[in-house]
């Protein structure tokens, strides 16, 4: 199945050779505001990370602890959605539009065509803007618009580690948060990898399948390797947004405001709880304990 | 036209009326409902998720005003309007309805009513002050009749920063009228697609030969000059009393490409991030040890030249402050990873705006790598007590021959170099960029220097 818009004149594909979350999303957070490429793709893969929405609650998605014990990425993104864990068994594809031409529909049914044609895979998209292996989910959809442009990105799992992103994307703390962030929605069957279908395939073959489908949709289109860690200083602009990216008061204070086991917690910091000398600290579950405790000895 | 007191629903301020519930004073200037725009995708409400501004807030068109999120999308709403914010119809966590009003902001700019159209500030007063008949009719050549362009604030501000001529912008908004993204494509920075509607209307002249008269839209904005601004003025005016003669040489980079390529694994092992510029400044250091007259300084009363024994050598870089100028010291005795190092450190630094005095002083040579940003030949401006500047352009692929005479492409970098006449002479220069232009160029003749 060819694009539904086929021969449109010009994009570009850009490959980042990044494994490092905060410089590929700085790389297409400057792609999407210069804008010097109406339409372009953008595709990278990460080191085991954790990604939240852009308003959501990481202590809420996520079990904060667990990750930092084990030195995985945790990101914030510009677009909206769930949070997903990911890591090198999967690929990240970014569609970069004006806003006229934003349409996630169409970019999941070129990826579901792509896969079928060429990979012999049979996916589904679904309203939800999710892809569905055999009723599993194996792709997570965002979108950000903002000043006539727009980008659609979403992750395509090949393979995982099931184990990390069951424990990581749990959070014991998800009964006890009372706020209004968007919360995830879980998959209704579970989380399933294209390698259920096809034990042979990796990333980069999957890579390749798309790539070819999609230059068919343009009649002209260039690729360009980049080295994004490499940007990183040799451009100051990309530099910007990504030492904005992994400021904790973008990762963590950018919380909408929640309630969780007594405190308030507004812009990441406490402000409000019944011990005064808590008020302006950065929230941590540990405080939760240590507040257990004391609760504890009070009696 | 305008509205009176009264169709506004305000009571005129009288001396004796001290106490009234209504907060506005006289005011001319209208207030807009601003809708929530079309998102698209046939959604009909989002939710607002974050305020960027708050009631009182002054506002200019293009600000981001707050973020909103449907499903998986999150939309950055910006304004459309200069102005100051008057009410905000939803609190976060609220459901907004796309078509209805966001918030309500008093308009600059337009003593008269506002229609919410595309382009908000479609009327401009009459000179005369009679209201002509159709708003809509004016003469489209009076937008550039006074020589000053037809732009709001923001779009003024756009270009100021970028250091842009309004004037030679080609306006495509309404009556010739510039808008932020003819400023933004007169840079260079996007591509537009063509316009969707002429952007020049012929329109019946109606007393046209003054033509609406064009008012100043913002205010002048007084700049003080500090810090890092206030040294360069300094040290400009003294590097004016020196006569500069300039010499400038394509220098062909394939096989420090090449090189630079191979080195990457081992950079990476050393925790080194590796580009040109340290090979290009060992380079110059190897060239100042054969022609050290270019590694000196003068004296105020030029009666002595100090040809300095170390090469500490300067880089401009561009801070959030402004330029600064640095230095890697001893650079004849560091090694091109050891350049690398300090010349992240400085970069490091400079971002943080914590370069230290130390850092600054005692520069004996300077280099401008203004092709990070781009340009190919420049003419860069000595640093007074110092000889010599270079200043290198942007690595380019263009044709040219190979020993066989063939075409292929070839990375080249242009170098523009500036020095003092007098006391430094055209052959002395001339030797020491080919010199430097041979290390460069045969990367494998800097290893014969090593000790």
């Amino acid at each position: 199945m060819s694009c539904a818009a086929a021969g449109r004149a010009t994009s570009r594909i850009f490959i980042s050779h990044s494994k490092n979350i905060f410089a590929n999303l700085a790389f297409e957070e400057f792609l999407f505001r210069t804008g010097r490429h109406p339409h372009a793709l953008l595709l990278w893969s990460n080191r085991p990370c954790v990604v939240i929405g852009r308003h959501q609650n990481p202590w809420l998605e996520s079990h904060v602890e667990e990750i930092e014990r084990r030195g995985v990425d945790f990101a914030r993104r510009h677009s909206g959605g769930g949070t997903v864990y990911h890591d090198l068994g999967n690929l990240n594809i970014s569609f970069l539009t004006p806003h006229e031409e934003h349409c996630r529909t169409r970019n999941l049914k070129f990826i579901v065509g792509a896969v079928a044609d060429r990979l012999g895979i049979q996916l589904e998209s679904t309203s939800r803007d999710d892809i569905l292996l055999n009723g599993k989910k194996v792709s997570g959809t965002a979108a950000r618009i903002s000043k006539g442009r727009s980008y659609h990105h979403l992750t395509l799992l090949v393979d995982t580690d099931r184990e990390a992103m069951h424990t990581l994307l749990h959070s014991p703390l998800e009964e006890s948060i009372t706020t209004n962030a968007t919360r995830s929605t879980r998959a209704m069957a579970g989380v399933g990898c294209l390698r259920d279908s096809q034990p042979l395939l990796t990333v980069p073959r999957l890579q390749e399948a798309l790539l070819a489908a999609y230059r068919k949709c343009f009649t002209e289109c260039e690729t360009e390797e980049v080295d994004v860690d490499n940007l990183l200083i040799e451009a100051p602009e990309v530099a910007a947004v990504h030492d904005e990216l992994i400021d904790w008061s973008w990762r963590f204070g950018k919380t909408p405001k929640f309630q969780v086991a007594g405190l308030s917690v507004e812009n990441g910091c406490i402000a409000d709880s019944p011990d005064k000398a808590q008020l302006g600290h950065r929230f941590q579950p540990a405080l939760l304990r240590k507040g257990m405790e004391a609760s504890r000895a009070a009696i | 036209m305008l509205r009176s007191i009264a169709a506004l629903g305000l009571k005129p301020l009288s001396a004796q009326a001290s106490r009234t519930l209504i907060v506005s004073a006289v005011r001319w200037l209208p207030v807009v409902q601003f809708n929530l725009s079309d998102i698209g995708e046939g959604i009909a409400e989002v939710q607002v998720k974050e305020w960027h501004v708050k009631v009182g807030d002054r506002v200019s068109q293009f600000d981001n005003l707050c973020e909103v999120q449907s499903d998986k999308a999150s939309v950055t709403i910006t304004s459309r309007y200069d102005g100051v914010i008057k009410k905000l119809h939803y609190g976060v966590d609220d459901v907004a309805r796309v078509g209805k009003p966001l918030m309500d902001i008093e308009v600059e700019g337009a003593a008269e009513e506002v229609k919410q159209k595309e382009d908000p500030l479609d009327a401009v007063k009459p000179k005369s002050g009679k209201p002509t008949g159709d708003k809509e009719a004016k003469s489209t050549s009076a937008a550039h009749d006074n020589g000053k362009a037809l732009a709001t604030p923001a779009v003024r501000r756009v270009a100021i920063e970028n250091s842009v001529d309004l004037s030679k912008v080609t306006g495509t908004g309404k009556d010739g009228r510039v808008l932020k993204e003819d400023v933004l494509e007169f840079i260079g920075h996007i591509k537009r697609a063509p316009a969707s509607h002429s952007n020049k209307r012929s329109s019946p002249s109606v007393g046209q030969s003054s033509g609406p008269a064009l008012k100043q839209l913002g205010e002048d904005q007084v700049v003080p000059i500090r810090g890092y601004a206030r040294a360069m003025i300094k040290t400009m005016t003294e590097a004016l009393k020196i006569p500069h003669f300039g010499y400038n040489d394509e220098m062909n980079f394939d096989e420090l490409v090449r090189l630079r390529h191979e080195l990457k694994e081992f950079a990476k092992e050393k925790h080194i991030k590796l580009s040109y510029m340290p090979f290009i400044i060992k380079a110059c250091s190897l060239g100042l040890v054969e022609f050290p007259s270019l590694n000196a300084v003068t004296d105020a009363s030029m009666e002595n030249v100090t040809w300095k024994a170390s090469h500490n050598i300067c880089l401009a870089m561009d801070t959030p402050g402004g330029l600064v100028v640095p230095n890697i010291k001893h650079c004849e005795q560091r090694s091109v990873f050891e350049i690398a190092q300090e010349l992240n450190r400085l970069h490091e630094a400079s971002k943080r705006q914590q370069i230290s005095r130390d850092d600054l002083s005692g520069g004996t040579f300077s280099l401008s790598n203004i092709g990070a940003i781009g340009g190919t030949y420049a003419s860069p401006v000595i640093l007074p007590p110092q000889v010599a500047i270079g200043a290198i352009g942007k690595l380019e692929k263009l044709p040219r021959f190979d020993k066989n005479g063939n075409i292929y492409p070839a990375h080249l970098m242009k170098f523009s170099w500036s020095a003092d006449h007098r006391v430094v002479d055209g052959a002395t220069m001339a030797r020491f960029s080919n010199r430097v232009k041979q290390y460069i160029e045969n990367p494998s003749t800097m290893l014969t220097q090593l000790r």
